[in-house]
């Protein structure tokens, strides 16, 4: 039981990592809901750790995952919107819910979640902290570490970033071409803010910090992927891999000082 | 959604303005306006007086105060405004953009909260 318990924890923490960014982005984008959709999404992992020991882990995690939180959107927007101009977004919710069946794969718009976190109407110093949480599924005590902020004035400013997106209808689009450039620079720019805050924790000692640049990798790998004609996108993921594969080489033993030991040079006689 | 686009301006640009200069500006938002109306997004839109023209009124215990002027004192003041219904805030912004108020003062585009979310 425990073993099976361990498990279930196991796979629901493996598909929290490898989807969340994807099922919040697939939640929020008519909504633009970010906070609606990272709520239901958390009371759906909490149905995973409760169901899944007992009956074992789905074929298709991502899928079951959706299907709860919909039913959890649904739910809070019936309890929250009894007004009759709210029905068209109850009609869409509960769309969603009768056509799960046929569609188990969950279309990626991870793109123009990043582009929403990062659109000009958002705060610049915020970009960056918004895509870890919304993306990677970061929680704010953990973004507010690595950006040395405190957490409550971190999740303050998520919070008001995800209002902003609400409220004023920034959509999770992927800008049109004349407009993708200027974007997408926005975009990198964050990606490699995040990057560069794990940077000054070479070795992943700092259990805030660390994986940090390695996600900022991530963040770097998928704009690549899905924009691989960009070369500025492919630019900073090398940038990125470059600097990362030499983490190693920046710091040596405290007791050799900044940069590593510097070999004594041999002067020939 | 709705969004409401405030075009703030110095007035006394306006007036320092040559008659031609003065129905170039026009011209430009006759033509501004078609085009919000052609695409089918304009909900409503007016030109304001200038705030030599507007009167402030307050209710203090009960009592009503009426001021001359404005209700603060800035060189760049709303001037107009278009109400126009589009579907995301980049539709909007580019519609600002587009908007010829946007090259001599500044367009604050802010959505319309709905009542359904009051």
């Amino acid at each position: 039981m425990a073993q099976d318990w361990l498990e279930a924890a196991r796979a629901a923490e493996t598909a929290a990592r490898r989807s969340y960014g994807k099922l919040i982005a697939y939640l929020a984008a008519r909504t633009r809901d970010v906070a609606g959709a990272e709520d239901a999404l958390s009371e759906a992992f909490a149905a995973a750790l409760a169901e899944w020991p007992v009956r074992g882990i789905p074929d298709a995690p991502d899928a079951w995952l959706l299907t709860v939180a919909r039913r959890r959107m649904v739910d809070a927007a019936r309890r929250r919107r009894l007004d009759e101009s709210a029905s068209e977004q109850l009609q869409w919710l509960t769309d969603l819910a009768t056509d799960e069946n046929e569609e188990l794969v969950v279309p990626d718009r991870r793109l123009g979640l990043l582009f929403a976190c990062a659109h000009p109407g958002i705060d610049r110093g915020v970009r960056a902290p918004l895509m870890l949480q919304v993306v990677l599924g970061f929680d704010a005590a953990t973004v507010a570490s690595a950006f040395l902020v405190a957490p409550a004035t971190m999740g303050q400013r998520l919070s008001r970033a995800k209002a902003k997106i609400r409220q004023a209808g920034i959509s999770f689009e992927v800008p049109e071409r004349d407009a993708l450039r200027e974007r997408l620079d926005a975009v990198l720019e964050a990606i490699y803010a995040a990057f560069a805050e794990g940077w000054s924790d070479p070795q992943g000692v700092d259990p805030h910090r660390r994986n940090l640049a390695e996600e900022a990798i991530w963040l770097g790998r998928l704009v690549a992927a899905l924009l691989p004609e960009e070369s500025e996108a492919l630019g900073l993921l090398s940038l990125m891999l470059h600097a990362h594969a030499r983490r190693e080489a920046r710091r040596g033993a405290p007791s050799e000082g900044p940069g590593g030991a510097v070999r004594p040079q041999q002067q020939p006689l | 959604m709705e969004f409401l686009l405030m075009l703030y301006a110095d007035s006394a640009q306006f007036e320092k303005m040559s008659p031609s200069q003065a129905s170039e500006a026009l011209t430009a938002y006759g033509a501004y306006t078609g085009a919000l109306q052609s695409a089918g997004v304009l909900r409503g839109s007016n030109r304001l007086r200038p705030v030599t023209a507007a009167t402030t009124v307050r209710v203090k215990s009960g009592k009503t105060e009426v001021l001359n002027g404005p209700y603060a004192e800035t060189r760049e003041q709303l001037g107009g405004y278009y109400l126009i219904d589009v579907a995301d805030l980049d539709a909007a912004l580019a519609w600002a953009a587009r908007c010829p108020g946007a090259s001599h003062g500044v367009v604050e585009v802010r959505p319309v909260w709905p009542r359904s979310e009051f």
